[in-house]
């Protein structure tokens, strides 16, 4: 009996960190682990990162869940470190025109500039959130770096005909990538400026950007400098939780 | 219950007030911390930076009324003698009011 019961713990510990199978109190399998672990990397080394795992990190985008197969994703993966380095000085000068413009606090247009920004965070809630618009700040005083010095960058071009919400699929598609990178030993982070390049002709002629192309998001990748990873504490979320015919809340 | 009431829906809050924001903050365990500067590195607010000489050398979060603090806890991975750690997350309240939330945790294996 007690020998039994030794052979199911041992049995048990030996599925630790098995694929495809569950039981309560397991451990973190593979995937979860990549999954959890998985931070934004903002300090990255000056070694480029071999062109056929590049290629390897698309198939994981071109295998992504789309919405009726839409696929409305376009890739542009940029490996030239002078044109990184523009990209970078274009958008840093758009963050200062934006904090010309909106920047209440010290800005040249004072109360005039507190008005603006009133009726463009109604306009743009999401662009002008509280954390982006200190990013513009910080960007604008140089003291965050758009790409954090990787050596490449993906860019995800999306496609305004996609079926139903090509804005979540094209989402889908980049977190497969950055799940796959990450799992390869790359660093990556998400960089939603990249958004910028889109605000005058020069990058949308440059990187082919056109309808019905829209420049969304950029995914900055490269080998991280010290160890990132790791798993960390982050906030509960409220669920609802129906079941019987009645709801509970669970965290 | 958490819901947004109307005249929070129509307010858009002061980023800069810390009357009515909280921005996210870090604890630094100044007995943990060894100075290496690897969270003052990586941190995405600009919100850490290095102070002290030889043994004294710690981490401090910038003495800002509202830091660019966004609890992503990207220092609390990166250190390694854990001596760094996100209190709680952001909340700048009216509009942004954070809803259904709750302390934070790690990931649980269920």
């Amino acid at each position: 009996m007690v020998e039994n019961v030794k052979a199911e713990i041992s049995d048990s510990s030996n599925r630790a960190g098995e694929m495809y199978g569950w039981y309560e109190g397991m451990e973190w399998n593979p995937v979860e682990k990549v999954i959890l672990e998985r931070r934004s990397v903002r300090k990255y080394k000056d070694e480029q990162v071999p062109e056929k795992l590049v290629r390897r990190i698309l198939e994981a985008g071109r295998f992504a869940p789309s919405a009726g197969n839409s696929q409305p994703w376009r890739f542009v993966v940029v490996r030239d470190g002078k044109m990184l380095e523009e990209m970078e000085r274009y958008v840093r000068l758009r963050c200062r025109i934006l904090k010309f413009l909106l920047d209440w606090e010290g800005g040249p247009l004072g109360r005039l500039a507190w008005l603006n920004s009133q009726l463009c965070i109604r306009l743009m809630p999401n662009e002008l959130h509280p954390i982006p618009y200190g990013a513009i700040r910080l960007i604008a005083e140089g003291k965050l770096k758009l790409f954090h010095g990787a050596p490449t960058v993906i860019l995800i071009l999306m496609d305004r005909r996609g079926v139903g919400k090509p804005m979540v699929d094209v989402g889908i598609c980049g977190q497969n990538m950055v799940l796959a990178a990450h799992s390869l030993g790359l660093g990556t982070c998400w960089v939603g400026f990249v958004e910028l390049l889109n605000f005058g002709t020069k990058w949308k002629k440059k990187l082919g950007v056109k309808w019905p192309y829209r420049l969304m998001e950029g995914i900055a990748l490269g080998y991280p400098v010290g160890q990132p990873d790791g798993m960390i504490a982050r906030e509960l979320h409220e669920i609802d939780w129906w079941e019987e015919g009645r709801k509970r809340t669970v965290f | 219950m958490a819901f947004l009431t109307l005249k929070e829906t129509i307010t858009i809050p002061t980023y800069d007030n810390p009357e009515t924001c909280r921005a996210g903050s870090v604890t630094v365990d100044r007995e943990k911390c060894n100075g290496c500067g690897n969270c003052v590195l990586i941190c995405p607010g600009a919100c850490l930076y290095l102070a002290g000489v030889g043994k004294e050398r710690k981490a401090h979060m910038v003495d800002k009324e509202v830091p660019d603090c966004m609890s992503c806890n990207d220092c609390a991975a990166i250190c390694k003698r854990g001596a760094i750690q996100a209190d709680h997350g952001y909340d700048f309240g009216f509009f942004y009011k954070a809803l259904h939330r709750a302390e934070m945790v790690p990931p649980r294996n269920f």
